[in-house]
């Protein structure tokens, strides 16, 4: 169709990210800490005591364990609980043996039995040497992920697709392990084999609840991809230069993340050491589920990162810029004691970016919404993502009615497309959708994929014509809706 | 074999015959057949002559003088004149007015040759047919003169004269040979002579002339010698040029002597030995040889239904016994029966309805009764008694309704020649109904009226369905197209049954044809089947009635497919409305959009305040919501 | 050099949940168990878990209850026809096994299986035995358990043979009956026909009228139809017709070529012989869900099938046999004739020559009437006009359909450059198949528009 579109917008030689293809399996893992280490001859002493991390971890986390939710569940017994059947998706975690780890609805100790029956299925497959994927009943979907040492099960009523689920539970999975890491999550269950996670996670269960909500509303984690804070270049540039600035001294300082409202402004990382956007997805989560950041000074914590190295931790120092700027900055090392130096190295930032007046430009654009489509002069078009596949960034306009009034069905309608085009038997290059309530285009190329969302009258021909337009506005402001320098230390 | 059991005769005399004085040693009886006048001569007229014409004209009465025994008396065909042959070779006549006679005037023919007989063949022409040939005059009653106008020569032996075609057969060599002639006024003309087998004789009261189906005919009594039975021969005389051939011949299938009749087109056969008649139609089918149809009796030979007259009896009045088929019938054409010692003449008619319980089969009584004057309420009666059974002959009423709608196709046909309008067979012109209608018309609003809305469909839908399919059939096995009323009968007797597979079906295969009142009717079957209403959208479909599909559309709550198809000619307010109504925000949206989005609609949006109504609702139905999030 | 295994069944059982409750009686539960060499305890465990899996999900209340589990290597099928009866089909999912360099490695196809055509499959098996034999239930009132395992044994270990796995696709899915294009007259004939012969005959309660495979007439609810038209296409005509049908679902010789009498196929084959009526199968119509149970007497006449249903109480005699043939014979050859006249008029586009003519499925729920010209027959064969592919997007969007809603559309462009077209109007649906290269969205469009104005007409399809 429209092919013989020459332009690419957002992308870049190198990205900050890794380029995502938003479905894949998340196992085999780099070992990326060590030979960090091994290149600086750091002298790090072995990350994985416990006492240290669960310290560490009640420490930071106090205010995100919920005092009146522990223990004091509402209970739900089954047999006519229609509040707990009718919820619209369940996430279940539970050990390989059966414990009960997670679960998103009710109380786990109540459903005991049910984690029980997951489990038996689970290994009753198992005994002869083959893997339960989903069930299918009617509107209910069950998926599962057996992933030692842990189960995964999620029963959704959402419509999402057997991949999307698992994505999902790919991400519970992972927030999971960024608290614990993989290597002592498999320690834990080698040594006993029906622990209680659930001493470990304290408080976790905010994080994956928050994960679940976010990755449910967010276009980023089915694309893949994350969104930048528009700002111009320079200001962007100015404002990374600032951060390598203060930090390119600093040992061992892998990534320094600057956000806001979910959007990424900058990203500086080690040389050769690319972040994977569900790692950073994880990184949001980890700001987004954790209001007291913004009222103390800074916050130091240990945060695996389990695309980038799932055996270890890297520790991270998390504040927001300001008082009069809610960006938030986050550096990550692997060093577990040089918070201190990590702060100063903040302050001189901050410094620098008032002094080059990076701030207001920064709150001007959290302040003010993006153009929604209509008034960018886009009559028929109601919304979009535009994902730069190199560059694993994506841009959406805001929301306008009909969907101001219903975004998760606008939601529903991009998985549906994403999922359509991605099948993984049969995947689609393009595919135009009609139905009573709106006409979808869903374009997927080497270098973007692009999901339009028309009235539902529109002209083919017209809607053709939009696209290419829509891929010519996006080109003339590309330098300022995504991150196309990719600075280091 | 003469019938005991009434009921089934389908022949009957006249209930009230012409009476006149019967034959007797003074009274001498005369029948005209031209002026079918009945003439009584009391001895030689001395003692009075009383004349009686057809039914409703009044007697005439009068004296005249005995000039010897009278061979033969005619009026004219205007009563004007009366002629009186009382010798071989003169005729006298006599002006005739109010019951009195004028002193008389007389024609005499040439020299030599014998006046066989003669026939006023116009208003003042006298034929005068003798063994050398037929002299034409024409008579001046006011001067009492006459003038020869025409004569032809050929050698007679007799002649049979056919007062309604002008035509007269010229018989000689005993009636081996035929020669018709046709007399037209001031003219005679000869005509092809008969085709018969060479040297076949025929006696002068085997020979008929007469019209069947508007087509003059001869009509040739053949005995057989030997084991074989008589026949009828009928020649067809039609069209000038071409001779008389032998085109039917009637097989009787006994022998003795017969008399003839025509009546309604049917020749009527009289067995005087058997006291019974056959009857024959030569439009029904016959086995043939090519050039000639054979036919059998239509129905077994049947007597008269028998008869009664009044007589004065010595001290009351009786009433008396007729003899049917007596020696003293004659027989006179078309219809006429005639006892003289009875002092008699009847009319023969037939009794369709009795005649077709006779025959049986549908087929043979449809067509039967499609070419008789009275048929079509016996026709009519017999369908609706034959579909009543309970177990209706389904493939002999479809050869049935295939005879009807041959009728009524060309009819149609007809309609549409003569009127030019291009309008359908399924919907005649009222006014040119009456023009070129045939004897019996059926279309399909009688049968509507007549049968269908007749057969209590309620208690047996099945069957009222399988006769409608069958009589749909055969208005398409005619290129008929079948009328709304017909349609939707078939369709609610269909629905009644539910069944709607087999609507569909009909409907698929164009059996229901389209309309607009068909399709609504077919909606309203919407709650009944999800078939009707797809149904009835196919139908508008085919119609092209974009409004009526964008109401339904409306009604189901396809509120944008309406919108697609009403494209330019929506009205904005009507769609709001509806969407509105739908309570679905989206929608709202999607319609508000169409209308701003399109440059036809735009501008007119802000005009109509009632429009603009709907904006502002929309617009705080999306306010409320702050747009990024 | 890869090697594919294809799908095939694994096992087939049917069970009882409400039976053997009891502990050590679970093997009651057991009904039909495919293959029959399964011990009972494996037979007895995999019931249980199927009963494990059902219980499991009806905790979380889905709108329906459990139709399938995928899992790596295998998928199986749920089926509840009646309360408490259940039939399972496990299928084996289909493996390429790719041999690189001396290593052999695995890939299972998981997504060859798409489930509703498999699910239709199963169902299918079902009806197919409801047909002949009635409900579970019904066997159990008349008769008892083993009663009906025999008669579900009789029935399933010959129909299992039957059932064609790897060809299936979305024509499964619709279970859809071709009719045969025909002018009024000529269909009205029929009706005639029909008509009289069920006037004639107060036994004879319906009667379908088949043209080659294609239906003109049938009496009987789509949906018994519907399974009938299965059973006449896939089993019972096959075995008659091969003399008349010389490939192709259509006349392509006119019957005069093999003008012969009509006779029986079910019953007395061989009137002139017959000292019995033979067996004339008994079938049961489910039309307003209540059920009638019916003898089977189908009769062939040149390329015409006459499927007469007479009352299940009639006492079917040589006679009677005789009398329809007599009955039948001459008009039904008068009426074929004039239907193959008609055909022959009719233009058949030459489905051989697959590229010329376009690629399309119409299929309408209401009548179950579907047209396809990308099977080449009605037989499962590999013969279709079109990739194996396009086939299965066809069926993803089948069951995408609701969202489309009462009337939508779906272009989509496959990763080998051709287009795969949906389109639903209400109770209508139409995906078409096209190839043609380096062709753009509007293109296509376009040419999809022409197609509908031609193949579409004189019924309503929402215009996009």
């Amino acid at each position: 169709m429209a092919s013989n579109i020459e332009v690419e917008p957002g992308a870049t030689k190198e990205s900050v990210l890794i380029p995502s293809e938003c479905l894949e399996n998340f196992d085999h893992m780099s070992s990326s800490l060590e030979e960090i280490k091994s290149e600086n001859n750091s002298s790090v002493g072995s990350t994985y005591e416990e006492s240290n991390f669960v310290n560490s971890n009640t420490d930071n986390f106090e205010d995100a364990i919920d005092k009146e939710e522990n223990g004091s569940t509402p209970e739900y017994d089954l047999g006519n609980s229609t509040e707990w059947t009718s919820k619209n998706k369940h996430i279940f975690v539970l050990s390989s043996a059966g414990k009960p780890i997670y679960s998103r609805h009710g109380n786990e100790d109540k459903l005991a039995w049910l984690f029980g029956v997951m489990q038996a299925l689970v290994s009753n497959i198992q005994s002869s040497d083959d893997t339960l994927k989903s069930i299918h009943a009617g509107d209910t979907l069950f998926v599962f992920m057996n992933k030692k040492p842990l189960i995964l099960v999620a029963v959704s009523k959402t419509g999402e697709c057997v991949n999307q689920l698992t994505l999902q539970l790919n991400y519970v999975f992972n927030q999971i392990t960024s608290m614990l890491t993989l290597t002592r999550l498999n320690k834990i269950y080698e040594q006993r084999q029906n622990y209680d996670l659930r001493r470990l996670l304290a408080g976790g269960e905010r994080l994956i609840d928050h994960l679940l909500d976010f990755s449910e509303k967010e276009p980023a984690f089915f694309l893949g991809a994350v969104q930048c804070l528009p700002l111009a270049s320079s200001v962007r540039d100015s404002i990374s230069s600032a951060i390598i600035g203060a930090c390119h001294k600093i040992k061992n300082l892998v990534f320094a993340i600057l956000l806001a409202k979910n959007r990424l402004i900058t990203l500086v990382r080690m040389k050769k050491y690319y972040l994977h956007p569900s790692d950073l997805h994880l990184i949001f989560n980890l700001v987004q589920s954790s209001e007291s950041l913004k009222y103390s000074q800074h916050h130091w914590t240990p945060f695996c990162l389990p695309r980038f190295d799932a055996s270890g931790f890297l520790y991270a120092h998390v504040s927001y810029l300001a008082d009069d700027c809610q960006a938030c900055l986050l550096l990550l090392t692997v060093e577990r004691d040089v918070c201190d130096v990590l702060s100063e190295a903040k302050q001189k930032i901050v410094e620098k970016l008032r002094r080059n007046n990076c701030l207001e430009p920064i709150n001007e654009s959290i302040a003010t919404p993006e153009e929604t489509a209509v008034n960018a002069g886009f009559a028929e078009i109601r919304h979009y993502l535009y994902k730069c596949k190199s560059t694993a960034q994506f841009y959406q306009p805001s929301l306008a009615p009909p969907y101001s009034k219903e975004k998760m069905r606008l939601i529903e309608i991009y998985k549906r497309s994403n999922q359509q085009l991605h099948n993984t038997a049969r995947p689609l290059k393009l595919i135009f959708e009609r139905s009573a309530n709106e006409a979808i285009f869903s374009w997927d190329t080497t270098a973007f994929e692009l999901y339009v969302v028309f009235e539902p009258l529109i002209d083919i021909a017209c809607a053709i014509d939009f696209v290419t337009k829509l891929l010519n506005w996006v080109k003339k402001r590309e330098d300022k809706l995504f991150h196309l320098n990719a600075p280091t230390f | 074999m003469a019938e005991t059991n009434h009921s089934d005769c389908y022949l009957e005399l006249s209930s009230d015959p012409i009476r006149f004085e019967a034959v007797n040693q003074l009274t001498n009886v005369f029948f005209d057949d031209s002026n079918k006048d009945v003439f009584a001569v009391r001895s030689g007229g001395v003692m009075g002559v009383v004349v009686k014409g057809p039914k409703g004209t009044k007697p005439l009465n009068f004296r005249m003088e005995d000039r010897g025994t009278v061979l033969s008396i005619k009026f004219s065909l205007d009563h004007k004149i009366l002629a009186v042959q009382r010798v071989s070779n003169s005729i006298e006549l006599m002006n005739f007015s109010d019951e009195t006679l004028d002193s008389e005037y007389s024609v005499s023919c040439k020299k030599n040759s014998n006046i066989l007989g003669f026939v006023w063949s116009f208003l003042n022409e006298l034929a005068i047919v003798t063994d050398h040939g037929i002299e034409l005059y024409s008579v001046i009653p006011g001067k009492k003169s006459f003038k020869q106008l025409k004569t032809i020569s050929a050698t007679v032996q007799w002649f049979v004269w056919c007062p309604a075609n002008k035509i007269a057969i010229l018989a000689s060599a005993h009636g081996s040979q035929l020669q018709p002639v046709a007399i037209k006024q001031g003219s005679i003309n000869k005509l092809p002579k008969v085709e018969t087998e060479s040297g076949r004789m025929a006696l002068e009261r085997d020979v008929t002339l007469a019209t069947l189906y508007s087509t003059p005919v001869l009509l040739i009594l053949r005995h057989q010698s030997g084991p074989q039975t008589a026949e009828v021969h009928v020649h067809m005389l039609n069209g000038a040029g071409q001779a008389p051939v032998k085109s039917h011949v009637l097989k009787l299938g006994l022998s003795g002597r017969f008399a003839i009749n025509l009546v309604d087109d049917l020749v009527l056969v009289h067995h005087q030995a058997s006291r019974s008649s056959q009857l024959f139609d030569i439009a029904l089918p016959g086995e043939s040889d090519g050039s000639v149809k054979y036919h059998t009796p239509i129905a077994p030979a049947k007597s008269f239904k028998p008869t009664s007259i009044v007589l004065p009896g010595l001290v009351e009045s009786e009433a008396h016994i007729c003899e049917l088929y007596s020696p003293n019938w004659v027989v006179f054409q078309p219809n006429i029966v005639i006892d003289a010692k009875l002092g008699c003449l009847w009319h023969i008619s037939i009794c369709l309805e009795e005649l077709c319980d006779q025959i049986k089969d549908l087929g043979v009584c449809t067509q039967l009764a499609l070419k008789r004057s009275d048929g079509k309420p016996v026709l009519l009666k017999l369908l609706l008694d034959t579909i009543t059974q309970d177990k209706p002959p389904l493939e002999k009423l479809n050869e049935s309704f295939n005879h009807i709608n041959f009728v009524y196709r060309d009819w149609a046909e007809n309609e549409l020649q003569s009127t030019l309008a291009s309008s359908p067979p399924s919907v005649p012109l009222p006014e040119s109904k009456t023009n070129n209608q045939p004897r019996v018309f059926i279309d399909q609003n009688c049968m509507t009226e007549e049968i269908f809305q007749k057969i209590n469909s309620e208690d047996d839908l099945t069957k009222t369905e399988r006769i409608l399919t069958s009589y749909l059939s055969s208005l398409a096995e005619y290129g008929i197209s079948a009328q709304y009323n017909l349609n939707k009968l078939l369709v609610t007797t269909l629905a009644k049954q539910e069944k709607f597979t087999a609507l569909q079906q009909l409907v698929q295969y164009g059996v229901i044809s389209d309309s607009k009142p068909l399709a609504v009717f077919l909606l309203s079957l919407g709650n009944m089947h999800a078939s009707s209403n797809q149904m009835a959208l196919d139908m508008l479909a085919r119609l092209d009635a974009k409004e009526e599909i964008q109401e339904v559309l409306l009604s189901e709550g396809q509120v944008l497919s309406a919108l697609k198809i009403a494209d330019d000619t929506a009205q904005p307010r009507k769609f709001l409305n509806a969407a509105k109504n739908a309570d679905d925000s989206t929608l709202f949206h999607s319609v508000i959009y169409y209308f701003r989005n399109n440059p036809n609609f735009a501008a007119k949006l802000k005009q109509d305040d009632r429009v603009v109504s709907y904006i502002n609702e929309y617009n705080v139905i999306f306010s409320d919501c702050d747009t990024d999030k | 050099m890869d090697n594919k295994k294809n799908i095939e069944i694994k096992n087939f059982f049917i069970f009882n949940s409400s039976y053997g409750a009891k502990e050590n009686e679970e093997y009651k539960k057991i009904l039909y168990y495919y293959p029959f060499g399964e011990s009972t305890e494996i037979q007895i465990k995999n019931i249980g878990l199927v009963e494990g899996i059902v219980q499991f999900t009806e905790t979380f209340r889905p709108s329906s209850y459990v139709s399938s589990l995928h899992t790596n290597k295998l998928r199986q099928l749920y089926f509840q026809p009646e309360l408490n009866f259940w039939i399972v089909m496990t299928l084996s999912v289909p493996l390429v096994t790719k041999i690189k360099d001396s290593v052999s490695s695995n890939e299972y196809m998981e997504e060859d299986i798409q489930d509703n055509v498999y699910e239709a499959i199963l169902s299918q098996a079902y009806y197919m035995y409801r047909l002949f034999w009635g409900t579970l239930e019904q066997t159990l009132v008349t008769g008892n358990a083993d009663i009906l395992r025999n008669r579900l044994d009789t029935f399933f270990n010959a129909y299992l043979k039957t059932v064609k796995l790897s060809n299936a696709d979305i024509l499964n899915l619709y279970g859809g009956i071709q009719y045969l294009p025909l002018d009024r007259q000529t269909f009205l004939k029929v009706q005639c026909f029909v008509n009289l012969l069920e006037s004639s005959y107060g036994c004879i309660e319906e009667i379908t009228f088949l043209y080659n495979e294609h239906v003109i007439w049938s009496g009987i609810e789509p949906n018994d139809m519907k399974v009938m038209y299965q059973y006449l296409i896939g089993m019972l005509l096959p075995a008659n017709i091969e003399t008349e049908l010389q490939g192709g679902s259509m006349p392509r010789n006119s019957p005069f070529a093999t003008l012969k009498r009509g006779r029986f196929i079910t019953g007395p084959t061989n009137l002139k012989q017959a000292k019995t009526v033979g067996t004339v199968p008994r079938v049961y119509l489910f039309s307003n869900d209540c059920f009638k149970e019916h003898h089977l007497a189908v009769y062939r006449c040149l390329s015409a099938t006459v499927c007469i249903f007479i009352k299940g109480d009639t006492n079917l005699t040589l006679e009677l046999f005789k009398e329809l043939d007599e009955l039948i014979n001459p008009r039904l050859s008068c009426v074929v004739a004039e239907i193959a006249e008609y055909c022959s008029k009719q233009i058949m586009p030459s489905i051989t020559s697959g590229d010329t003519i376009p690629k399309f499925i119409y299929f309408n729920k209401i009548n179950l009437a579907y047209k396809s010209t990308i099977h080449l027959d009605n037989k499962q064969t590999e013969n279709s006009t079109c990739s194996k592919d396009s086939l299965k997007i066809m069926a993803d969007m089948k069951d995408q359909n609701e969202f489309l809603g009462r009337a939508g559309e779906s272009i989509v462009k496959t990763k080998n450059d051709y287009w795969v077209v949906g389109k639903n109007s209400n109770f209508r649906e139409f995906y078409i198949v096209l190839q043609t290269k380096n062709a753009n969205l509007i293109k296509i469009s376009e040419e999809v528009k022409k197609l509908c104005d031609n193949e579409l007409k004189g019924i309503f399809f929402h215009p996009f």
